[in-house]
């Protein structure tokens, strides 16, 4: 319903005379910066109208995809820059060589091709997960798991739960498969590789801590957000994009601790890039120029900067410069983030990567409804990944 | 001794019965009837409930129907089939409708490979599809032209595993299902993805949702909105799925249909309430009311205790009055009662009691003037006794002189003769002197009237001589037995002698009868003893014989026999042929002035002195043997002093 409002809303647009931009994104922390930069294009461009809309992560994609046969589709699409994987299904446009500029660092242009091609414009980078603590329940945060565990009893006993995770969303699942060494996709052979011995002990690890009570299995999005914020929990796994309002909510309370490591592993988040993608060829379309034209505003690093203060991300401007040197809000909290970055993985842009959720997920859900052993949900794990990534190399139109 | 009804328990027992029967006998009658009022009105409400409660399932089943249909409308489902991009989006729906709808067990989202795309629980994903392999089948095989169908699939193991991958909360409590029904019933909905809503060529399956709907589930569906009703059993085409029946007991019964969206028929389904549970707000009544009646009854009892005891107390008083006058207290004043009633009984008795107490101070007055009156009678019962004793001596000493007078009488009788014939003699003489001397002075005497004087003087001092001499016997006869009767010497006599001498002395009395008197015995035994009262004995017995037994006008005869018994007693043997006695008047004989009516002459007193002699003077025994008409034997025995004694070979 709210895609077909949005269609209607499109066309009466496109009646008036202006030239209609869309953008679609998938982080709400980033909807208002969004908007607002759309509204100031807008009011300086007379002849193009942007609008912003936000969507959750997978109903943004669901949605694009729909939006071909319905011809409304978005112009452009910020996302994580793994989800350029999709770029065969979503027919992003392969970006011209005057939107790749020269000065784009390498490590950024060889994670950002998909193919050897070029289908995204970073925004921001630094988008992955930390570990949050709530000073005021944890004097000193753990750096061990085994530590972590140790903590639980005390904090139980002053009513105070443990480990806020997002328990059943296999992005934070994959925190532990890193702990344990899995990889979940061979970047050479761009297939998933989720049947492993790795993801097996972390998936027993992963169901040890719900078991034992450090974590909640029922947890959600809510748990690492509004109820760590509320003081519920002494420690939360959440994004970047959360620090602003955890920053906000807890104050000096808020603090940002390496992940623990196990028995000397450490967890390597993974992270992603924001980037924006123009899908149904939207560069190729007549309004290609309005496009780059937003895109080339958006990058602009009084847009960008802000933002990027705000959200403790790292711009990456039009110009490529200025990256990762503004005045960090929190020393403290800047410091830790750039210590865990360090450890961060970055997701490669590929059909293997954007394919391995759906398995990852209907395998932990059945290994912690003890339907599958652990074997057998790496298996099936793997299998649904497969199926998934050979799904997307047919095309669905 | 028989146990006595106390009226106290008697009147609780009259109230509580009273209360009780009523009570008891209308209430069974209301409860009676309110069990057939139940019973009917329950096949009213449990039809009414299970209808309601299958138009709910049925409600609901049309609920998933259409929004599975709806969910195949929805390109994101077609999508998911074909692409894991939009396996989120088509779990949630799954969730949606999952959670929606408890009934769906299972549901899946499939490929036309019959991979299981999505499925909701997650459990799902690993169900075998195997029992709808050939469903599926031809509905991938129809691809664009295929529709949705219902259909029912029976596979325990199928049932098995959704029931254990469901999400639902409620566990399957195996008690209340002791049997898992095999049969499920398949929502199978193809999944398109076409331009438009036109179901041609261009459309294209993607593959299929598929909704698994236990018939044990309904069945739970059902049972939990039919909490008053069990369900007994569900038919499909006549086949009763349920095979387990439950026990067989007293049962309500009623059934309605299930319409299945897209089943070609309808589910019939049986309900059974027990009777127990239907009754049980009676039941409940009925305890409800034994308690009442209970209660009631007790209160009855109190209320009835406290009459009773109201009513028994002044009875328990009135008693107790009653119990004291009945020993005589009859010196209590009156009592008051609270009940008129008896108030007034407690007044009569009072009344009664000092007229009591009247009556027995004059009776006690009476009493005591008639104990001195009957002392005096007494005393001059006594005295009279005394008089009496002495009379009856003087009378028995008259009697005595009686006999004597009889005996003097006999004996004057009995001289009277000679000495007459002796006079007349003497009176002859004179005459024969007084003529011859006549004869002599007139010379005119005669030889011959000398001779006959001589001769008629010789005659008559002969008969004079033969007269005296009677008289002198009879003196002498008289004299001894007066003599033995007069003065009671103990002496020597000769007994057959002697009883030959009281028999002469009798022949007086005896003339006037035709008697024959033997006397039979030693005749020479001499005893030594009262001969006088022997003499009284054998003439009172005689003369009892002669007033009392015989008849003047026939021959009479008297035997006395005597002999020495071994043990040295005298026994005589009296015997008459006479009248003889009755037995009452046998043993009354020897009684002092008995005699028998209607006879004359008697004192009364003879067989009584006869009985006297014997036992006191002659410390003897007699005994009476009489029958009436054949006469009297007085059997005597006494001690006796033999002096001679008969001798055998003398006798010999």
């Amino acid at each position: 319903m709210r895609i077909f409002l949005l269609i209607v809303l499109m066309l009466s647009f496109s009646v008036n005379g202006a030239t209609q931009l869309t953008i679609w994104h998938m982080s709400k922390e980033l909807d208002t910066d969004y908007k607002a930069i759309a509204a100031r294009y807008s009011a300086i461009n007379d002849d193009v109208n942007v609008t912003v809309h936000f969507f959750p992560n997978e109903e943004l994609k669901s949605s694009a995809l729909r939006a071909f046969n319905q011809h409304s589709s978005p112009d452009i699409i910020i996302f994580s820059s793994d989800n350029v994987g999709y770029a065969d299904v979503m027919r992003l446009s392969v970006l011209p060589a005057d939107m790749i500029a020269p000065t784009m660092p390498a490590a950024v242009k060889d994670a950002l091709q998909y193919r050897n091609k070029h289908f995204s414009v970073p925004l921001f980078a630094g988008n992955h997960l930390l570990m949050f603590y709530n000073k005021a329940l944890v004097d000193k945060p753990a750096s061990d798991w085994h530590q972590l565990m140790a903590q639980h009893p005390t904090l139980k006993a002053k009513g105070v739960k443990t480990l806020a995770l997002n328990y059943q969303e296999p992005y934070w699942f994959a925190l532990f498969a890193s702990l344990f060494g899995a990889t979940l996709v061979d970047s050479n052979s761009d297939n998933a590789t989720l049947n492993t011995p790795a993801m097996q002990q972390a998936l027993i690890f992963y169901q040890q801590l719900a078991t034992t009570g450090v974590v909640n299995g029922q947890c959600n999005y809510r748990c690492v957000s509004e109820d760590f914020f509320n003081g519920d929990y002494a420690y939360a796994v959440n994004g970047t994009w959360a620090l602003a309002e955890a920053k906000e909510r807890l104050g000096t309370n808020l603090g940002i601790t390496l992940f623990p490591q196990l028995d000397g592993r450490h967890i390597a988040p993974l992270a992603s890039y924001i980037v924006m993608v123009f899908p149904n060829n939207a560069l190729s379309s007549e309004k290609s120029n309005h496009i780059k034209h937003l895109v080339d505003f958006f990058r602009q690093p009084e847009h960008l900067a802000p933002i990027a203060q705000r959200h403790y991300l790292i711009p990456y401007y039009q110009s490529y410069t200025a990256i990762n040197t503004d005045q960090p809000s929190d020393i403290q909290v800047d410091a830790k983030i750039n210590e865990q970055r360090r450890f961060t993985q970055l997701m490669p842009a590929s059909a293997a990567m954007v394919s391995v959720w759906n398995g990852m997920q209907k395998g932990m859900m059945l290994y912690q409804n003890n339907t599958l052993d652990a074997a057998a949900a790496a298996e099936l794990m793997q299998r649904v990944s497969t199926r998934d990534q050979r799904l997307l190399k047919t095309d669905v139109q | 001794m028989k146990k006595k009804w106390s009226l106290k328990n008697l009147l609780i027992t009259q109230f509580v019965l009273c209360a009780m029967i009523p009570a008891l006998l209308l209430s069974s009658l209301l409860i009676s009837e309110f069990r057939t009022i139940q019973t009917a009105e329950q096949i009213i409400k449990q039809r009414a409930q299970t209808e309601k409660a299958l138009l709910q399932v049925e409600f609901e089943l049309e609920k998933l129907a259409l929004q599975l249909q709806q969910l195949t409308a929805d390109s994101h489902a077609a999508l998911a089939a074909s692409s894991g991009i939009f396996a989120p989006n088509a779990r949630n729906s799954l969730l949606q409708i999952a959670d929606q709808h408890p009934l769906a067990k299972a549901v899946l989202l499939v490929d036309t490979t019959s991979w299981a795309v999505e499925a909701v629980p997650i459990d799902a994903m690993l169900l075998s599809l195997a029992p709808i392999e050939s469903q599926l089948a031809a509905l991938f095989e129809q691809d664009y032209t295929a529709t949705k169908s219902t259909y029912l699939v029976s596979s325990a193991e199928l049932t098995k595993s959704l029931l254990k991958a469901t999400t639902d909360k409620r566990p399957l409590n195996p008690e209340l299902n002791p049997e898992i029904i095999p049969d499920v019933i398949v929502m199978q909905l193809p999944l398109k993805l076409s331009d438009g809503t036109a179901n041609d060529p261009r459309s294209r399956l993607t593959g299929a949702i598929v909704a698994f709907l236990p018939v044990h589930s309904i069945k739970a569906l059902i049972e939990q909105y039919t909490a008053d009703a069990t369900l007994q059993n569900i038919y499909w085409q006549d086949q009763a799925l349920l095979t387990t029946l439950s026990a067989d007991e007293d049962r309500v019964l009623t059934s309605a249909t299930l319409a299945v969206p897209g089943l070609a028929t309808t589910l019939t389904i049986d309900f059974a309430t027990s009777k127990t549970t239907v009754l049980s707000a009676i039941t409940a009544m009925t305890y409800r009311y034994t308690l009442i009646t209970f209660v009631f009854l007790t209160v009855v009892l109190l209320i009835g205790w406290f009459f009773v005891r109201l009513e028994v107390k002044p009875i328990t008083s009135l008693n107790a009055l009653v119990r004291r006058y009945a020993q005589g207290d009859l010196q209590q004043g009156q009592q008051y009662f609270p009940f008129s009633e008896f108030e007034q009984i407690a007044a009569v008795l009072h009344t009664m009691a000092v007229k009591l107490r009247e009556h027995q101070e004059l009776l006690e007055g009476r009493v005591e003037q008639r104990t001195i009156e009957l002392q005096q009678a007494v005393t001059e019962l006594n005295n009279t006794n005394a008089e009496l004793v002495k009379m009856q001596q003087q009378l028995v000493e008259a009697a005595k002189l009686s006999q004597i007078g009889i005996l003097v009488a006999g004996v004057a009788r009995e001289i009277t003769a000679p000495i007459t014939k002796s006079l007349e003699a003497t009176n002859a003489l004179q005459q024969e002197n007084l003529h011859i001397n006549q004869a002599m002075q007139n010379n005119v005497l005669k030889r011959s009237v000398l001779e006959n004087y001589i001769q008629e003087s010789k005659m008559n001092i002969i008969q004079l001589n033969q007269h005296l001499r009677r008289a002198d016997e009879l003196i002498q006869s008289f004299k001894a037995v007066a003599v033995d009767q007069s003065v009671e010497q103990r002496r020597n006599f000769i007994l057959y002698e002697y009883l030959q001498q009281v028999m002469l002395s009798l022949r007086y009395e005896l003339g006037q009868y035709q008697v024959k008197i033997d006397i039979k015995g030693d005749q020479i035994l001499v005893v030594q003893s009262y001969p006088g009262s022997f003499s009284h004995i054998l003439t009172n017995l005689v003369l009892n014989s002669l007033q009392h037994g015989f008849s003047s006008d026939q021959p009479q005869s008297i035997s006395i026999d005597f002999s020495v018994l071994a043990d040295g007693q005298l026994q005589i043997i009296y015997r008459d042929d006479g009248a003889g006695m009755p037995e009452p008047v046998l043993n009354r004989i020897f009684e002092p002035f008995f005699s028998m009516a209607g006879q004359q002459g008697g004192s009364g007193l003879g067989l009584s002195i006869v009985y006297n002699l014997v036992t006191q003077r002659l410390k003897g025994s007699i005994v009476c043997e009489s029958q009436p008409g054949h006469g009297a034997t007085f059997i005597i025995t006494l001690p006796i002093r033999i002096v001679v004694k008969h001798r055998k070979n003398v006798d010999a």
